[in-house]
């Protein structure tokens, strides 16, 4: 199956983003929904409700795509013995989850200072 | 903002002079220079800085509970502004607000939607039928602001103008009621 | 095998012998063969090309049409606004001059003007001999052309949309906008977005298959993989915009109340759709500019462009960050600023990839020997021009300057910097770049750059001191200026500037045409540039190349400079015409080995009377004559059945020589043809479309006020197992059908026609349901959010069933055979998708019902 392991190049090459989508979708979804019931008003220890559930919808997508990239450099290591085309989607596809995790790094990091429903 | 970015500008454009007056000039420079000093480290650096003061600047205007503020309503309809005060007056095209302390105008959505902005004295919001939209707003001193509808509402778009008389704040209650009783000029 | 008809080409009779160097080079008998196969017919039957050479030229064409169009609206606001007594129309009139402006360069000039571009050059670029889906260009361009023309026609009668290019509800609703000047604007820009949905699946399928043998990806030219990115982003951006056309029209025409707050809905639902395709739309309007910008930098440097695999991640991120930004033009309608800070970053983020390729551009040319000409000159307009406009890009994005800048004039002047110097700028370079290509003459350069000059300083004389206007606190859209604001000489400054540069772009217009009609004979690659399309003859031959290359790096023609001359001679792949068919190769993905030939359909009207059809029954619903809207929806369902009967093979062929000793199977043959793909693409953006709908569902549940609804949502027992359990039985027998043809073509017919039956059984059911329980849907958004999510399953389960009835058609007709079957395997894909749909959608009506009654403890 040449055509399906071609295809699985491409979206190999934008895992990492797809990744930083999801947080997207799901931090937004979640603060909307926090804030129309009340969660940042119940207490969690330290932190409120809200911020919890950020934080960890967060640290769970860093972690998803840290995890990839650490994927993503074996197998880009692999490539790179191969031949060009394997070397090519090996360096793009880790530059580019690369630059996911520090897209989804720098994106949601206000989630841990700014006030969550004003 | 407009220096930094001028500079950024004259940085772009002197480099797109050299490369075109000074052919060759950066034949030997590694392309990996470009990449990560002007693709990623001069925009990285320079743009946290940015985000992280636009944050912290956005976060101080936001109308934090527990500030004591003045609070009117605005009623804005296609083409006119309606202004409600705490004890139920109303005032058509002024806005009446005292200086010297903050203000949070509840914007109150109607018909279509409408923009609230008085220049000098703050950002804009808009009035979004089915929902209420609060701005915190400071007048520093006495005098009369112009205020516009800045979200496009239709033909008399452009007539929609209101003015915000900012009042001395030790006597606004009593110039406020002497504007709604009809006493003094609206 | 069909036997067709082939005109006479110039070439076959016997012509006199001449070596004046202004004839083209003789034909040889290969050649004339291919031109017989691929030439458009004359006189009338011009209509019935699908060529991608003659339909990028008209895309091109028509949208400058517009652009001139959109420009004459462009001085008519500055000639309103010159001057605080300068006005000469009133708002009513003002009002459709600026939305129409805006409408016209967004939807009519900008995105036809670079899938014209797109389809002229991809193919040249990849070494094919023309795309996937040749008839679906042709739909495309007639789809726009009619939709555009509707727009247009209502401008001259002057119930032209006056709602701005935005179209913000409540006001476009039919109780502030009660003309049909709204609903002009909907069904019009949404007959235009067909044409991008089509274009879209068909750039991203020909990229990813329709190339030369050993183009991989990581050798494929740039502009194909911005392209790529471009078309995979209008997959994704332009469902919402579509969805929230459909939404408002059904408001506006039944009444169903998706937007109207005082029962359930919410003009935010809008906002989110519009811009949720709005902002993706500016980067696909970018990204395409940017891919010529790469094609032409390192030839007029001289210079490899630096860092491809780069550039490749780089346009990869911005394609997906350029996603979450669109509630930055929603700073002020009232939403967390914790959630305006995901949004502010992003929007920061995002001049990170854009910075990447300024970069490496520049560095591109410091390393090269850059040579100043016309296409240069213009490159450096679009450097001055574009890096100001990102610069006010950022300002914008930092949410207190937002604050006080939105809807201002500072923001018309950074829209404009950012999209004629990041789009306009880069076309004209273009347009200077490849003249030559297009018309195999030699441009006239005096002319082109008085023009430049024009263009560029009336630009900045324009919008430069806009940005002033706006700081002043000008409001947009103002329908005069008023005195006493020191906005005068602002305007006036801007209408000056506005008038010099009309005057350069008619000096452009002049000067191409000048061109054409007088230049010099150009040599074949007149910028000694090294990629594929400089390979075909100038002006290209129908069918572009005469003969397929072998590609083996980056830049064929620095491999082998008389590329070109043994193309012409037939050194490649399928240089011998035969049967009459229209040949080309087809690749694998990313390796680029040759898999198979595809044949591809000859100049047909159909997809002309298709569009005909379709503008029918949109006028039908713009005329609100209702009843005529289900016989020209039949039509065209007749056409598009039409279609398949021109597609395909009834007999197996085995494997057929490609020449150069390669020996592929036909495209009928293969398990995953074009076809194949295109549906694939085609259910990612429908996909989009069901999603963004559910999306919007949860979003009137969670923010609209007035909610719960009046009633709870009951789903009646038996035709919802209906529903599912025909949903789901239709999907098999598809399934079973593929798996029945290498026994008997019939079994697979008969199995054929029972999943059209069980996808008309499901859309019955979900109708019946939607009747049941949902007797009143004009009464609560709850209401019409099912109405609407049933109704997408009806339509599904209706498509379904006449996909299935042609698939058992096509069975008996002898289209379908054990190693036919791809036909069976596309349709496959449809049934399994209305499948998954029908399930989703049943868990979400009772999701959402079950949800419904939370809302009351949310904090008001």
């Amino acid at each position: 199956m040449i055509g399906q392991r071609s295809a699985a190049n491409l979206l190999l090459l934008t895992a990492g983003l797809v990744i930083w989508s999801s947080a997207f979708v799901t931090l937004y979804a979640a603060l909307s929904i926090g804030c129309a019931f009340g969660w940042e008003a119940v207490q969690v220890g330290p932190v409120s409700l809200q911020r919890l559930v950020l934080v960890g919808l967060w640290l769970a997508h860093l972690a998803l795509i840290a995890g990839l990239v650490l994927w993503m450099r074996g197998r880009a290591r692999r490539a790179s013995a191969g031949d060009g085309l394997a070397g090519f989607f090996g360096r793009t596809s880790l530059w580019a989850s690369l630059v996911a995790l520090a897209a989804t790094l720098v994106n949601y990091a206000p989630i841990l200072g700014l006030s969550a429903c004003l | 903002m407009l220096a930094g970015s001028s500079a950024i500008f004259l940085f772009v454009s002197a480099l797109l002079a050299l490369a075109l007056l000074k052919p060759g000039l950066g034949a030997n420079v590694p392309p990996k220079r470009w990449l990560v000093w002007g693709g990623l480290a001069f925009p990285g650096v320079v743009l946290s800085a940015l985000l992280v003061f636009a944050l912290a600047t956005g976060e101080r205007l936001l109308p934090h509970p527990g500030t004591q503020a003045y609070t009117v309503e605005a009623l804005p309809e296609q083409w006119l502004w309606r202004f409600r005060y705490p004890g139920g007056g109303e005032s058509v095209g002024t806005l009446h607000i005292p200086a010297g302390q903050p203000v949070d105008v509840r914007v109150i959505g109607t018909d279509v939607i409408h923009s609230f902005w008085v220049p000098r004295l703050g950002g804009k919001i808009d009035a979004i039928p089915g929902h209420v939209n609060t701005i915190r707003l400071t007048a520093d001193r006495p005098g009369s602001y112009g205020g516009v509808c800045s979200e496009f509402c239709g033909t008399g778009h452009t007539g929609m103008i209101f003015t915000a008389l900012a009042h001395e704040a030790e006597g606004f209650e009593a110039a406020l009621a002497a504007v709604l009783s009809g006493e003094a000029p609206r | 095998m069909s036997q067709v008809d082939l005109p006479l080409v110039p070439g076959d009779v016997a012509e006199p012998a001449s070596g004046d160097a202004a004839l083209p080079p003789k034909l040889t008998a290969a050649q004339r063969g291919l031109e017989r196969i691929w030439a458009t017919p004359p006189g009338w039957g011009r209509l019935s090309s699908v060529n991608h050479t003659v339909l990028g030229r008209r895309f091109i064409v028509a949208a400058f049409v517009f652009f001139a169009i959109g420009g004459v609206l462009a001085m008519l606001i500055r000639a309103q606004l010159a001057s605080p007594r300068s006005a000469f129309v009133g708002p009513d009139v003002y009002n459709q001059i600026f939305t129409m402006h805006g409408t016209v360069m967004m939807f009519l000039f900008a995105i036809p003007m670079f899938e014209g571009l797109a389809i002229y050059l991809l193919p040249k670029m990849l070494g094919a001999r023309d795309f996937a889906f040749p008839r679906l260009t042709a739909l495309g361009f007639w789809c726009y052309l009619f939709g555009g023309s509707i727009l247009i026609a209502a401008l001259v009668m002057g119930v032209a949309p006056d709602s701005g290019w935005f179209m913000y509800t409540p006001l476009s609703s039919n109780v502030y906008s009660p003309g049909i000047n709204a609903d002009v604007w909907l069904l019009g820009v949404t007959f235009v977005e067909i044409s991008a949905v089509a274009a879209a699946v068909e750039l991203t399928v020909s990229i990813l298959k329709f190339r030369a043998p050993g183009m991989t990806l990581a050798k494929m030219p740039l502009f194909a993989w911005y392209i790529l990115v471009t078309a995979g982003m209008m997959l994704v951006g332009f469902p919402p915009l579509i969805l929230g056309s459909i939404l408002l029209e059904l408001e506006r025409a039944a009444d169903l109340p998706f937007f109207d707050p005082t029962r359930g809905g919410d003009p935010l639902l809008w906002q989110h759709l519009f811009w949720l395709f709005g902002h993706p739309e500016v980067y696909i309007i970018f990204l395409p500019a940017a891919g010529i910008l790469t094609t032409m930098i390192p030839v007029l440097a001289r210079r490899e462009i630096l860092g491809y695999s780069w550039i490749v991640v780089a346009i990869t991120a911005l394609g997906f960050l350029s996603f979450g930004l669109w509630v930055h033009h929603m700073f002020t309608v009232g939403i967390p600023h914790l959630a305006q800070s995901f949004f502010s970053a992003a929007s920061v983020l995002v001049a990170i990839p854009t910075g990447v390729q300024i970069f490496l551009w520049l560095g591109t040319l410091m390393a090269g020997r850059p040579r100043m000409s016309v296409p240069m000159l213009f490159v450096v307009g679009f450097f001055l021009i574009f890096v100001c406009g990102g610069l006010t890009g950022v300002m914008l994005a930092i949410v207190p300057f937002d604050w006080q800048a939105h809807d201002t004039h500072f923001v018309v002047a950074h829209l404009h910097y950012v999209l004629v110097g990041g789009f306009v700028f880069p076309m004209l370079a273009a347009a200077y770049y490849y003249l030559p290509h297009v018309t195999g003459r030699e441009p006239l350069y005096g002319v082109g750059k008085l023009a430049f000059w024009l263009i560029f300083l009336g630009f900045n004389a324009t919008f430069l001191v806009m940005h002033l206007t706006g700081l002043l606190g000008m409001p947009r859209r103002w329908a005069v200026v008023p005195e006493g604001y020191g906005w005068d000489w602002p305007n006036l400054v801007s209408s000056i500037g506005g008038f010099v540069m009309t005057a350069g772009f008619a000096l452009f217009a002049a000067d191409v045409l000048f061109q054409i009609r007088f230049g010099r004979r150009s040599k074949p690659d007149p910028w000694g540039a090294e990629t594929l399309e400089w390979a075909t003859a100038i002006p290209p031959r129908p069918y572009a190349f005469a003969a397929i290359p072998a590609v083996s790096s980056r830049t064929p023609l620095r491999d082998r400079p008389d590329l070109g001359a043994a193309l012409e001679r037939g050194e490649g792949y399928l240089a011998e015409p035969r049967h009459g068919w229209q040949e080309t190769l087809v690749v694998g993905i990313a390796d680029g080995r040759p898999e198979h030939i595809a044949v591809l359909p000859r100049p047909t009207f159909l997809p002309l009377l298709t569009a005909l059809a379709i503008g029918a029954f949109v006028l039908s619903l713009l005329f609100k004559l209702y009843w005529l809207s289900p016989v020209a929806l039949l039509l065209v369902t007749g056409l598009l059945l039409a279609w398949s009967g021109q597609a395909g093979q009834r007999q197996d062929h085995g494997p057929l020589s490609a020449g150069m000793g390669l020996a592929l199977p036909l495209h009928a043959e293969v398990e995953r043809p074009a076809t194949w793909w295109g549906m694939l693409f085609l259910l990612v953006a429908d996909a989009t479309l069901f999603a963004s709908l559910m999306f919007g569902g949860l979003f009137l549940w969670l923010v609209a006020p007035g909610w719960p609804g009046p009633a709870p949502l009951d789903l009646p027992w038996t035709p919802t197992v209906g529903l599912l359990v025909s949903a789901l039985a239709a999907a098999l027998l598809g399934r079973a059908a593929l798996i029945a043809v290498p026994r008997s073509t019939r079994l697979a017919a008969a199995l054929l026609v029972a999943a059209a039956l069980a996808h008309a059984l499901a859309a019955g059911c979900a109708i019946l349901i939607a009747a049941t329980a949902v007797p009143t849907p004009t009464l609560h958004a709850h209401m019409a959010v099912s109405v609407a999510v049933l109704g997408y399953v009806a339509l599904h389960g209706a498509i379904g069933a006449v996909l299935a009835g042609l698939g058992a058609w096509r069975c008996l007709a002898g289209y379908v055979s054990a190693k036919r079957s791809a036909d069976l395997r596309t349709g496959a894909l449809w049934h399994g998708y209305t499948a998954a749909a029908t399930l989703l959608a049943l868990g979400f009506l009772v999701g959402l019902g079950r949800l419904a009654p939370l809302r009351e403890l949310a904090v008001p």
